[in-house]
């Protein structure tokens, strides 16, 4: 699909610091994201989730599952978020489960660096200090009042879906809030 | 900012919620509500000094409609949970 949504131009923003810049920004292409909601009191819905992802569904809050280049998200009860890099088959769900594909309205960024977690602190009311907030932790919550879901893949390692249209926004606010650490936009 | 406890996702911040009304406003029978029924069930509210059962929408977070006792002097929050839960009193 044409990209209709205007990036930042990449480059460095904000304080020039010698050790570069403090967070990385860049835009993950190619993924295939699945909006899941199932009933799991229904026996039948997990073992058939199991089939069609390969892994068992997380059923803890703000857990993160992956493997098989899966990665499985708990966003509510009953209700996961499904990215992969490859297209699933997900006709195992039968009337199991609803399954929305909703890759084309999401833009992910993989933001990265020592400053991260001090950036994403200014906007977002959830308590990310790595001893709560660590990899294979994800929350639907607020970035800069808009509603995104935050995804820790490593201790300074963090993916962000937000609404596509937003995209542009969001880039806007990173840059405006990461002055004081620097900002890399890499190009897309 | 009020911090309050998703039954679902944990403690969080006022900012991810939006107030969505009188947990205890009991909707009238659809046959055999009278137009009073509706009246006051549409309209009336009762404005308590101290607890109050309200209904939270978590609309930045699982979107799930939670119930919170709150006392409305102190703004302290007493109890949540599943909009089908009963709520403690707080009384120890």
């Amino acid at each position: 699909m044409v990209d209709l949504t205007l990036s930042l131009a990449p480059g460095t923003y904000g304080a020039e610091n010698r050790e570069g810049p403090g967070v990385t920004v860049s835009k993950r292409h190619g993924l295939h994201i699945l909006h899941l909601a199932g009933d799991l009191s229904d026996t039948d819905f997990p073992t058939a989730a199991r089939h069609a992802l390969g892994l068992p569904l997380p059923q803890l809050a703000g857990e993160t599952r992956d493997g098989h280049g899966v990665r499985v998200l708990w966003l509510a009860p009953n209700r996961w978020l499904v990215v992969s890099g490859h297209k699933l088959e997900t006709d195992a769900f039968g009337e199991k489960a609803s399954v929305n594909d909703v890759g084309q309205g999401r833009s992910v960024l993989r933001l990265s660096g020592r400053s991260v977690r001090d950036l994403l602190c200014k906007g977002c009311p959830i308590d990310l200090d790595p001893q709560s907030f660590s990899a294979g932790h994800a929350a639907a919550t607020l970035l800069g009042h808009l509603n995104v879901v935050i995804d820790c893949i490593a201790d300074d390692v963090f993916d962000l879906y937000v609404t596509r249209s937003f995209d542009h926004f969001i880039h806007d606010w990173l840059v405006r809030a990461g002055k004081e650490f620097g900002v890399s936009i890499s190009a897309t | 900012m009020l911090e309050i406890t998703c039954p679902y996702c944990g403690k969080r911040a006022q900012k991810e919620f939006t107030y969505a009304g009188d947990a205890g406003a009991e909707r009238p029978n659809l046959e055999t509500g009278t137009n009073q029924d509706w009246f006051e069930f549409v309209y009336l509210r009762d404005n308590p000094r101290g607890l109050h059962d309200e209904l939270w929408h978590h609309s930045a977070g699982c979107r799930r409609l939670i119930k919170v006792r709150r006392d409305v002097v102190t703004h302290e929050i007493i109890d949540t949970g599943a909009p089908s839960d009963s709520l403690s009193t707080g009384a120890s």
